[in-house]
């Protein structure tokens, strides 16, 4: 084989190599495993609240799009066109309760059902950011006890 | 911006002592769906928890969004969602502030299904833009069922997407709301 044969051949397969690999693990690459993600931030959820309340632009730039392990007394759980939800109410507001709210991993809706209502409960979550109501967070997990 | 939405919040909700306060109603888990369908990708993404909350008497609607709840299959999408074109981390929310035109027409004692017109300022991206669009509004045992589908152009929020992927993303993108509302009581 001629020398610029082989080297064609190098590319074109260099080329189809790096293509499936972009494809498989850059463009396809799966949603993390949020509920073995690290948490950044450690906080209890009335804490967490009046961060945002207090100057949310502030808040906002800190946690948003951070894991967040919140911690508090669990007030309510809701089911909600198959999402549950965990919710730390802090407060009553224009909207009524207003406070921390988790949509939880499918996984884990099982687990909140089972979670007492007022009771101290840890939930590990991505904050999503504050809606002049609440704070959200996405993809909650119950931390292990 | 935040001042008006609490003021609007205040004057639809009716907290100063409204007498009239039976008609507000509300939900945190209002789902709005963005749909892209380009020639070489679709797109989609979901969010479930946003707020929303009208007055059956004057008409008043508003919604409040959170960027980075859009939840999309694949994790590139939602990276690029997030951070490339709503550029969530600066514009973490969106808003539509509007009414109902016609709202004194709808019984909401009643059972019933209403075509409306909504009209209001749709904030996105940090751009605010007047919308009208049609919708129905349906009165299922007390509550209310809201839903709407629009099309916006992406470009009119000062969305820009580079030309490398100009295919993969309409310039139109489809927008789906979906908002099952309940009697506020306080």
């Amino acid at each position: 084989m001629k020398k610029w044969m082989k080297v064609f051949a190098i590319l074109f397969i260099l080329g189809v190599v790096g293509a499936v690999a972009g494809y498989v693990f850059i463009y396809n690459k799966p949603h993390p495993s949020y509920e073995k993600l690290k948490a950044d931030y450690t906080i209890q959820a009335g804490e967490l609240y009046r961060e945002f309340v207090a100057d949310a632009k502030s808040a906002s730039e800190k946690y948003n799009g951070k894991m967040l392990q919140i911690e508090g007394v669990l007030s309510v759980t809701e089911v909600s066109d198959s999402i549950s939800i965990a919710y730390f109410v802090l407060e009553e507001g224009m909207f009524g309760n207003q406070g921390v709210r988790i949509s939880m991993i499918p996984e884990y809706a099982n687990d909140l059902s089972k979670e007492p209502i007022g009771n101290q409960t840890k939930i590990k979550g991505l904050c999503a950011g504050f809606n002049d109501t609440d704070v959200i967070l996405e993809h909650g997990s119950l931390a292990k006890k | 911006m935040k001042i008006k939405i609490i003021v609007t919040l205040w004057l639809v909700l009716g907290v100063a002592g409204s007498t009239l306060q039976a008609q507000k109603y509300i939900t945190k888990n209002a789902q709005i769906r963005f749909y892209s369908d380009a020639p070489t990708e679709k797109i989609e993404g979901i969010n479930k928890q946003v707020n929303c909350a009208l007055d059956a008497t004057t008409g008043d609607l508003i919604f409040k969004v959170l960027m980075q709840s859009f939840q999309f299959e694949k994790a590139l999408m939602q990276e690029h969602f997030n951070e490339n074109y709503m550029e969530s981390p600066t514009f973490p929310n969106a808003t539509f502030i509007g009414k109902i035109d016609g709202i004194d027409a709808i019984d909401f004692a009643k059972n019933g299904k209403h075509e409306v017109i909504v009209k209001g300022n749709l904030t996105m991206h940090g751009v605010t833009k007047p919308i009208s669009e049609n919708g129905i509004i349906e009165v299922i045992d007390g509550k209310v069922k809201a839903t709407s589908k629009f099309h916006i152009a992406i470009a009119d929020y000062n969305i820009s997407v580079p030309s490398a992927v100009m295919g993969k993303i309409a310039e139109k993108v489809e927008i789906t709301v979906d908002a099952s509302l309940e009697k506020f009581v306080k």
